[in-house]
């Protein structure tokens, strides 16, 4: 067992080599200070009940982060933690809650400060819906187009088609030559 | 230079093919404008604004489920002319299996209308899928006397081209699939001393439990780590090992930070969901830490898609077999009857009408 004495523990623990009364203090884990807190990134302040508030998070999504990161506030500050942008965005969006505002008028706050551009997408608006239309009216178009020429060539080069869409016999609507070839095809099968 | 093959009828596989292209077309053309229409917008109006996810997700979620819908539909349909009987007779299943689980998922109590349009199609599709397989291996089965098994690899084998495309429209599925779990996703943050404890609750019915274990600092090669440490519950039971999430410093050979720490997310994945844990940092330089915790439903669909659609790819181009084989040296190509598969090597069509 050990060789160390009562009297040799107690003086290596006044000497402080082993810090008895000390150590109890630092085994406070609840606080304890991390050994390099500079090497564990920027300091967090405590979460609050509006960083996880779904209201909250609604708007911020609908808004562009100024970092740079094309991010909305949201995103920006819950994956990059080296922002200071996004954290003081946030503190504004939840200075104009707790002053009752909606989330309009948030909104339109934001784009009075900072520009249409706080919007992660354009609003609604003027000239604005031709960026959300365009494109499907532009798909819906050429589509139409498409199927009205295929009509067309439906019933100009294959007349005898819609017989064979309704179910008429098979080989109704063969060309001669078609039926010629199919008759080479099922002669070749039978070999 | 004319192609022997004709678009006859707007109602045939040729033209839901073409239609499947205006799609993707129109995808392309939706992301450009998007683009460029902070431009225009300034050109016109005089005024930038930001065109971001919400307007992408806004045009394209539509066009995309048109897509996956055109995906089932596509193989349903005959080659240059459709016929209401066998297009009653082809859609029955697949349409049957898509209302069953659009039916099923809202009962469950889903609500969200992309996500359940989504996985809706993904059932149709499927049920497009395995409808054709079915029916041709049985054709085999019934022809030759196969066993299933084996008319299953032979019909896919000797028709490569068409059954690896219907392989490949699997992985499109499982894509859709992963993407549709997006709308379930949940996240919290929450700043936890040693021993406390956060809950968060799965799309999928389960509670978990994240207790706070502690922050722990080393140094490693060329970097200095914090990790922190927490345990999992699922529904009250230990769930695997803990997850740990770092901050990593990188330094220079002085032992000097050099740019901003990293983070590494600790991730659990399972084919359900997964779970992401990311120690956002420290409160005042304590253990008292910051995470943010997510759980990400079917992200690993994501990979199996993938694989799958690799997978089907490497079918349906692997060389030799198959009816757009060269016949008498001579590459063919045009319509015609298929009338089982031994028959493959007189046919003189790039794709069999069908079995």
């Amino acid at each position: 067992m050990s060789s160390t004495t009562r009297r040799d523990f107690l003086r290596l623990g006044l000497a402080g080599v082993v810090p008895v009364f000390r150590g109890q203090e630092s085994q406070d884990t609840a606080t304890a200070r991390l050994w390099q807190p500079e090497m564990a990134g920027r300091p967090q302040g405590r979460v609050t009940d509006y960083q996880n508030d779904p209201f909250v998070i609604g708007i911020e999504k609908r808004l562009r982060c100024t970092c740079g990161c094309n991010l909305d506030i949201h995103t920006c500050r819950t994956t990059d933690f080296t922002c200071t942008y996004s954290p003081a965005l946030h503190r504004e969006v939840v200075a104009m809650i707790e002053k009752d505002m909606s989330a309009e008028e948030i909104l339109a706050a934001f784009v009075d400060k900072y520009s249409e551009t706080a919007l992660m997408a354009p609003p609604k608006e003027g000239f604005n819906w031709a960026g959300y239309l365009v494109p499907g009216v532009v798909i819906t178009m050429v589509g139409s187009a498409l199927l009205w020429i295929l009509l067309r060539r439906q019933t100009a080069v294959s007349p005898t088609g819609v017989a064979a869409a309704v179910g008429a016999p098979f080989g109704t609507g063969l060309s001669s030559e078609d039926a010629a070839r199919l008759q080479e095809e099922l002669g070749q099968l039978d070999g | 230079m004319q192609t022997e093959a004709h678009l006859e009828r707007a109602l045939s596989r040729e033209a839901s093919f073409f239609f499947n292209n205006l799609l993707l077309v129109g995808m392309a053309f939706s992301v450009l404008w998007g683009t460029l229409f902070p431009i225009i917008s300034e050109l016109v109006r005089g005024t930038q604004v930001t065109v971001g996810p919400p307007f992408f997700n806004q045009v394209n979620i539509p066009i995309g489920l048109a897509l996956l819908a055109l995906t089932g539909i596509g193989p349903l349909i005959a080659w240059r002319r459709a016929s209401p009987q066998n297009l009653r007779r082809h859609f029955l299943m697949p349409v049957g299996s898509s209302l069953l689980v659009a039916t099923t998922l809202v009962m469950m109590g889903m609500r969200d209308l992309y996500a359940t349009m989504a996985l809706a199609l993904a059932a149709f599709v499927i049920g497009t899928v395995v409808q054709e397989f079915v029916r041709g291996s049985g054709a085999r089965h019934r022809l030759h006397g196969e066993n299933y098994a084996l008319a299953f690899f032979r019909l896919t084998g000797r028709n490569r081209r068409r059954y690896g495309g219907y392989i490949v429209h699997l992985g499109i599925v499982a894509y859709f699939v992963a993407f549709s779990g997006n709308a379930f996703k949940r996240e919290v943050e929450a700043s936890l001393k040693p021993g406390e404890s956060v809950d968060l609750a799965s799309p999928f019915g389960h509670t978990y439990t994240f207790t706070h274990i502690g922050v722990s600092q080393y140094e490693a090669l060329n970097r200095f780590v914090s990790a922190a440490t927490l345990e999992v519950r699922k529904d009250g039971r230990i769930s695997g090992d803990p997850l740990t999430s770092e901050k990593r410093q990188h330094v220079d050979s002085f032992g000097r930070p050099t740019f901003e720490p990293s983070t590494e997310a600790a991730i659990r994945s399972t084919l359900r969901e997964d779970l992401y844990v990311v120690y956002a940092g420290s409160v005042n330089g304590t253990e008292e830490t910051v995470y943010r915790l997510t759980i990400n439903p079917l992200v690993a669909w994501v990979w199996i898609g993938g694989a799958i659609l690799v997978f089907g790819g490497v079918v349906t181009m692997w060389p030799g077999g198959g009816p757009g084989r060269r016949v008498g040296g001579e590459s063919v190509g045009g319509y015609a009857a298929k009338i089982g598969d031994e028959t493959v090597e007189r046919i003189e069509t790039p794709e069999p009408v069908a079995l």
